[in-house]
């Protein structure tokens, strides 16, 4: 009895619990509930919002504050949608408040990537480099557009989700995305020449 | 958009790319916890001031006019007149020994 290993058998258990019923302790305040669905969702909230942040520590500082309104908000959570629509929801629209709020200081600000000096160091690799230079050019191109069109191009061309999709995360209508999304493009297609970026 | 626009091939490349890399498990639970205690825990009374600096500094403004003329009707005949009237009613209060 006492050899008995306690810690194997409640991951077994906590596996075999069913999202649902995480998400309806999590709504009755219990913190252990939230914080697991926090780490089941982090990758995705993670990836999302790092189209959005500029460094890491702004990234962690991102996330966090989506993980505190989720926290807050989860109790007007309602189960007729999947709990994943209402998590990138609040993900998309923490994402867009911040864009809005920080713009200011944004554009004072250069782009920092840790990944920059790794991949010199290794010249060989040739695909990072040339991916992480196309991530700084998307990334210099969306700062010079308002918050709610850098949030539409972020969501329909760098996480490839649809127009209804993008609609419903961030609470706008499909035309309303389609209109932005057209003028948007349209604005860094002519920033892309005054810059000289053409190949 | 047209799929030729060089544009096109720096979303595709860009999407590939994962600039802060991937999140740290180490610690999560820990941290999150730690915030989700300092959100629940009750505002000190400095807190509070802080949150409501903004609005008081708004009010401010019409409290400091709606005073000046209460000030104004109720004491008509004893308000300075003038900067140089100002200056000699408050130099009164001065205790400079004459």
């Amino acid at each position: 009895m006492f050899f008995f290993d306690t810690t194997r058998t409640t991951r077994k258990v906590e596996t075999e619990i069913p999202e649902s019923e995480w998400v309806a302790r999590a709504k009755r305040g219990d913190e252990d509930a939230f914080v697991h669905l926090a780490s089941v969702y982090r990758p995705r909230i993670w990836s999302t919002a790092s189209r959005f942040a500029r460094s890491r520590p702004e990234l962690e500082d991102l996330t966090q504050d989506l993980f505190l309104k989720m926290w807050r908000g989860i109790s007007s959570y309602r189960s007729d949608a999947p709990f994943e629509n209402w998590v990138m929801t609040v993900t998309v629209r923490g994402c867009y408040d911040f864009l809005r709020s920080n713009r200011r200081r944004r554009e004072s600000e250069t782009l920092v990537d840790p990944q920059e000096s790794r991949d010199d160091a290794d010249p060989a690799d040739e695909r990072a480099r040339s991916r992480r230079e196309a991530w700084e050019t998307v990334s210099l191109l969306l700062a010079h557009l308002e918050a709610k069109d850098r949030t539409v191009i972020t969501l329909l061309d760098l996480e490839e989700r649809g127009v209804r999709e993008t609609a419903a995360l961030t609470g706008w209508s499909e035309s309303n995305v389609k209109v932005r999304a057209h003028r948007a493009r349209k604005k860094m297609r002519d920033l892309f020449h005054e810059l000289g970026l053409d190949p | 958009m047209n799929n030729d626009h060089p544009l096109d091939r720096l979303f595709a490349e860009a999407r590939l790319h994962a600039p802060f890399g991937e999140a740290l498990d180490f610690g999560f639970a820990t941290r999150l916890r730690a915030v989700l205690a300092a959100s629940d825990a009750e505002p000190a009374f400095a807190d509070l001031i802080a949150r409501f600096s903004w609005r008081f500094s708004a009010a401010c403004l019409p409290l400091a006019i709606g005073l000046t003329i209460f000030l104004t009707i109720q004491y008509p005949y004893s308000l300075p007149e003038g900067v140089g009237g100002l200056v000699s009613q408050w130099m009164e209060l001065l205790p400079l020994g004459t």
